[in-house]
């Protein structure tokens, strides 16, 4: 998919004024949030869920390499065949080849963000292989192309009447509804013949579990459940990082995945896979490709502050407190994630030069990080994107510090190191901060968005000395 | 399409499979300290009662109908009732020991459903053909868990993938005896000895999805009603 991280301002500006984005951010988002919260309180003891789930993540990243040769190991073993993707190209080529091999007239996916990542539709429409999304919010924004929303609800935020609109001019529905059952309903009807006749599906994975060599995945439609029952060949593509040791692990994230993400025990369908149908059986794939991607990953797990990102679940728990993602929604973040995982996932893959914005706006207040079920720090990372940006850091791709930052820290640490220069210069400061006002061309980068106290007329130093 | 670009494709993965483990091997290594303890779950404790009505206020509140059955005999009337008053005609079947043992077309008097299993069609397109337009699929569940309220299933060529997803309705019949407490004690009873199915679904309740103005409905892609007969064996 197409970058658009540096629209982000004008993005957030427009989603600001759009009263369809307002309609769904200021409500469904507390709501969303509380529903987590209950979901959470089925857990027997939460904190300790939690704490268990964050030392689960913490684990398979530790042992990332290690557990990722023993998935492939096992996989392999069953049946399945693995491919390591270094970049999306190679991934792309990969399924595009395998494609064109078979003679496959079209594919339908299920809903994954590593597809988006991957920008895997654009490959195939110029392959003139056609893709079907078959998530219903996934199967919405593919016909309307637009970019997703949310990682849970891609098109949660998009009005009835626009998609009526779309689905009577692209998916056969017959007469306009802004019923969202109708709607649900026209596009069971259209999908249903392609999950009927279909040759070969594509989903992500949630979980790759190196014990069993399995891969799992959770869902509510049934769609992911069709891609991987009907076709004769499955695609499965899983970022390097969603790999956890065993079975009873996977079973603890699950239950804390869904939790997280919908407030839900559990999904409506859960699947767990080890290699292809076996021998006698109706349905399931023939061939099972599980595509091992990094396209980046492996760089950002060399830093060991920066790894800490690929403990992520996507569960989109962080996206719904997070106030910033509450005003702007999820288009301004230009890329396949959003809202606090976005701020940090975009830019360590897509280079801290074009998504500065990302990680600067951003007001540290943690709610991301006091939910977070997999232990992500998100806002100690953001200081330290913002810090090797500065930096000019050459394997993230920091674009140094600018002539006026320079020049003010500069001058800052010139001053404070000379008391004389330091009171001359607060004196004025406090003079000149009264009479110019935030509003003024030369401070006004900085000030203009930020409360600025007034300063009185006598600095402390002069109160001491003349109270 | 030529061998040699097989080759290539061939070449250029492993170069990337040593690339990536190598990145990630070399890289500085942190030990965290083990797993922190975790209470066991109450759901361990309980009896056998209260675990099968925690399984059966979940399976409602998820929006399942739960119709209770004693015996084999009793099951065969509660399932042929609910087919009659639905009016369903064909119905396709899973070929597992329970449900061939239970015998439900020599035993369907009072009605004139057909219940068609999956061997009796020959090839993928009669199968699917028919999976895809019958008006419900029966299957036995292996192990139901009280927890959530989910019905597992061990998929192999008894328990086929697409009865209990592409009709309408999924008929499940639950056994007590295999009601569970929690997920893990439903995979010591499904695969006793570690070996794993070629898929193992966890159902919990009917499809459904709240992805249009977040208004949540049933029956998105897979069935819309789930029909959970429990049956005391």
């Amino acid at each position: 998919m197409d970058v658009k991280t540096q629209s982000y301002v004008t993005e957030a500006k427009k989603e600001m004024a759009s009263p369809a984005s307002r309609t769904f951010l200021d409500f469904f988002l507390p709501v969303l949030s509380a529903v987590r919260e209950i979901g959470m309180t089925s857990f027997p003891d939460p904190a300790a869920a939690v704490e268990r789930a964050r030392a689960i993540r913490r684990s398979s990243v530790d042992r990332l390499g290690e557990l990722l040769e023993t998935f492939e190991r096992n996989a392999v073993k069953a049946g399945a065949r693995v491919f390591w993707a270094e970049n999306a190209h190679e991934a792309n080529i990969y399924i595009r080849d395998l494609v064109n091999r078979h003679r496959i007239p079209y594919v339908t996916k299920g809903k994954s963000m590593i597809t988006e990542e991957l920008g895997l539709n654009e490959v195939l429409k110029k392959n003139q292989t056609p893709v079907y999304e078959t998530d219903l919010g996934e199967f919405i924004i593919q016909l309307l192309e637009k970019p997703p929303f949310h990682i849970i609800g891609p098109a949660i935020n998009i009005p009835t009447d626009e998609i009526s609109r779309v689905f009577m001019e692209k998916a056969g529905m017959d007469s306009a509804s802004t019923d969202p059952v109708v709607l649900g309903q026209a596009a069971r009807n259209f999908l249903r013949d392609k999950f009927r006749h279909m040759r070969l599906g594509i989903t992500g994975v949630n979980m790759a579990v190196a014990e069993t060599g399995s891969i799992l995945n959770v869902e509510n439609e049934g769609n992911i459940r069709f891609n991987k029952s009907a076709p004769g060949i499955q695609v499965s593509v899983m970022s390097l990082e969603k790999i956890v040791p065993n079975l009873d692990d996977a079973l603890h994230m699950t239950r804390m995945l869904c939790r997280n993400g919908t407030g839900q025990k559990l999904t409506s369908y859960v699947t767990l896979d080890t290699g292809p149908r076996k021998q006698g059986e109706k349905d399931g794939p023939e061939e099972l490709h599980i595509i091992i991607l990094d396209n980046g990953r492996s760089r950002i797990y060399d830093d060991i502050k920066t790894r800490e990102v690929l403990q992520c679940i996507r569960c989109g728990a962080c996206i719904n407190v997070c106030p910033v993602f509450r005003q702007i929604g999820g288009y301004p973040y230009g890329w396949a994630y959003t809202g606090p995982i976005g701020k940090l996932l975009n830019p360590l893959l897509l280079g801290l030069d074009r998504t500065r914005d990302l990680y600067g706006a951003c007001t540290l207040c943690k709610a991301c990080k006091t939910v977070c079920p997999a232990g992500i720090d998100h806002p100690s990372m953001i200081l330290y994107l913002r810090n090797k940006n500065l930096a000019a850091d050459p394997v993230l791709q920091g674009e140094g510090s600018t002539f006026a930052e320079r020049l003010m820290s500069k001058t800052a640490a010139f001053a404070a190191t000379r008391p004389r220069t330091w009171n001359t210069a607060a004196r004025l400061g406090s003079f000149l901060a009264s009479k110019l006002g935030p509003c003024h061309p030369l401070v006004s980068a900085w000030t203009l968005k930020r409360t600025f106290p007034s300063l009185p007329p006598k600095t402390y130093r002069d109160l001491r000395k003349h109270p | 399409m030529t061998v040699h670009h097989h080759d290539h494709v061939e070449k250029a993965m492993s170069d990337s499979r040593q690339t990536i483990l190598g990145r990630l091997k070399t890289a500085e290594r942190i030990l965290h300290p083990d797993y922190p303890a975790m209470p066991p779950s109450p759901f361990l404790s309980m009896n056998h009662k209260d675990m099968v009505e925690i399984l059966v206020r979940n399976l409602t509140e998820q929006g399942a109908e739960v119709h209770r059955a004693e015996g084999h005999e009793n099951l065969r009337q509660t399932i042929d009732r609910v087919i009659a008053d639905q009016g369903f005609s064909r119905i396709m079947v899973s070929e597992d020991p329970f449900m061939e043992n239970l015998k439900l077309e020599s035993h369907a008097e009072n009605h004139c459903a057909e219940f068609i299993k999956p061997s009796d069609l020959e090839g993928n397109e009669q199968y699917k053909g028919t999976v895809f337009s019958v008006d419900a699929g029966l299957t036995t569940v292996d192990a139901a868990v009280a927890e959530s309220g989910t019905l597992v299933i061990a998929h192999n060529k008894t328990q086929s993938r697409l009865i209990s997803l592409a009709p309408l309705v999924h008929l499940a019949v639950v056994r007590t005896g295999t009601v569970v407490p929690v997920y893990e004690k439903a995979l010591d009873l499904v695969i006793p000895n570690g070996g794993l199915p070629s898929q193992l679904t966890f159902i919990t309740g009917p499809s459904m999805t709240a992805d249009i103005m977040a208004t949540p409905f049933r029956g998105m892609h897979g069935p819309r009603r789930l029909v959970v007969f429990l049956v005391d064996t």
